[in-house]
């Protein structure tokens, strides 16, 4: 009987495993998405209450000005915290992604929600605007590297999924070079030919796919820039080449695919 | 006072010269009014049936360039191995995996937030 449970147990969460994963990921970006309304929300209060400010002077509105301000400045902290939640979920759903790459991406995203943290944890000490503005600078000064950080890892996510359709391409690549070496006898001389110019122009689609690889690779890492737009910039050229490199994954497939079906006659 | 009957003077026809044209009759143009209405007639229903007439098909002009046709080649042996079957299924989802990547994912884009809070130094 105690056999018989144990197996509905264990059969039972084999089988939610990769529900319970991706209802992960889709649970974290609802709650992100929550939190982006609410901060949408408290920022609009936030510019009403300054303008107020600014424009009359008084207590009341510098008042309403701080209690709005601190309001926002929570916000602010726990949308991105909850960006950082979303991220390292992607991060644990993608199973092309090595183990090195997956724990130092991660442990970024620890440093990132750590200084989060302690950014609200400051939140309960300001009694002036002038506190709200030093408090607010600091996650100023911090944002290039958190932007830097963010844009790393989104590139490492697209990354890894396209370096396991490349590990799968080389794979099929060499068994159909195989196929063609063990059948060489069924084959004419000429149609031999024609399979093996075929081949060299896949495996030049895979040489142009590493080119863009390693020009990606050469790219990410000037993403640790000194500025926004720089990071910006520096994010559009590599979604640029990560295009790219899956158009030429895209188009050996596409040769592959008329190679094999090629195959199956001799001449 | 009696009138006395006057004689009668020979009247002198005149001859006729065979030679002069005779002289023309006048073109009745009623003729030429009927003959539009009847010709606009004959061209309306030209027209009408015309129209109801379907077009005819074109006909491809004939090439004198061979048609190419498959031609049935006989397959290898392995062709209808396991091996080679896998390798044509494999190959096909692999294209089929690619066409559903998406480099730019908008879920994954970070959110905008306004750093400055724009209070005037104190």
């Amino acid at each position: 009987m105690i056999k018989k449970a144990c197996c509905i147990v264990l059969f039972t969460i084999l089988f939610l495993h990769p529900i319970s994963i991706y209802a992960s990921s889709q649970s974290s970006y609802q709650e992100y998405l929550i939190e982006f309304d609410s901060y949408r929300a408290t920022l609009n209060e936030f510019k009403i209450a300054r303008s107020e400010y600014l424009k009359f002077k008084t207590l009341t509105s510098q008042q309403s000005a701080l209690e709005k301000t601190k309001r926002m400045l929570a916000s602010r902290s726990q949308l991105l915290r909850s960006y950082l939640q979303f991220l390292n979920e992607k991060l644990n759903e993608n199973a092309s992604m090595d183990a090195i790459n997956k724990n130092l991406y991660a442990t970024l995203i620890q440093n990132e929600v750590k200084f989060l943290n302690n950014h609200t944890g400051l939140m309960s000490s300001i009694s002036s605007l002038q506190d709200a503005e030093s408090v607010s600078q600091q996650l100023s000064s911090h944002y290039t590297m958190l932007q830097s950080t963010i844009y790393q890892i989104i590139v490492g996510l697209k990354m890894a999924e396209l370096t396991a359709i490349d590990t799968q391409y080389y794979e099929l690549f060499t068994k159909t070079y195989s196929f063609i070496q063990t059948q060489k006898s069924s084959y004419t001389p000429n149609k031999q030919s024609t399979m093996e110019r075929w081949l060299l122009q896949i495996q030049n689609k895979r040489d142009l796919y590493t080119q863009k690889r390693n020009d990606i690779i050469k790219e990410n890492t000037t993403l640790k820039s000194a500025s926004l737009t720089e990071i910006a910039a520096s994010y559009q050229r590599i979604i640029k080449l990560l295009s790219e490199a899956r158009q030429y994954l895209s188009e050996g497939t596409s040769f592959l695919q008329e190679l094999t079906t090629s195959m199956q006659y001799g001449e | 006072m009696e009138q006395t009957p006057q004689p009668i003077s020979p009247t002198t026809h005149p001859a006729y010269n065979t030679t002069t044209p005779k002289p023309k009759k006048k073109f009745d143009l009623r003729y030429l009014f009927l003959l539009l209405i009847f010709v606009g007639i004959g061209g309306g229903i030209w027209t009408a049936t015309r129209e109801s007439i379907q077009p005819l098909e074109s006909v491809p002009t004939p090439s004198t360039l061979p048609i190419p046709t498959r031609t049935s080649k006989p397959p290898i042996a392995a062709a209808s191995q396991s091996g080679y079957l896998d390798l044509i299924q494999n190959v096909s989802s692999l294209s089929a995996h690619i066409s559903t990547i998406q480099i730019t994912d908008t879920t994954l884009s970070p959110p905008t937030i306004e750093l400055p809070l724009g209070f005037p130094n104190e």
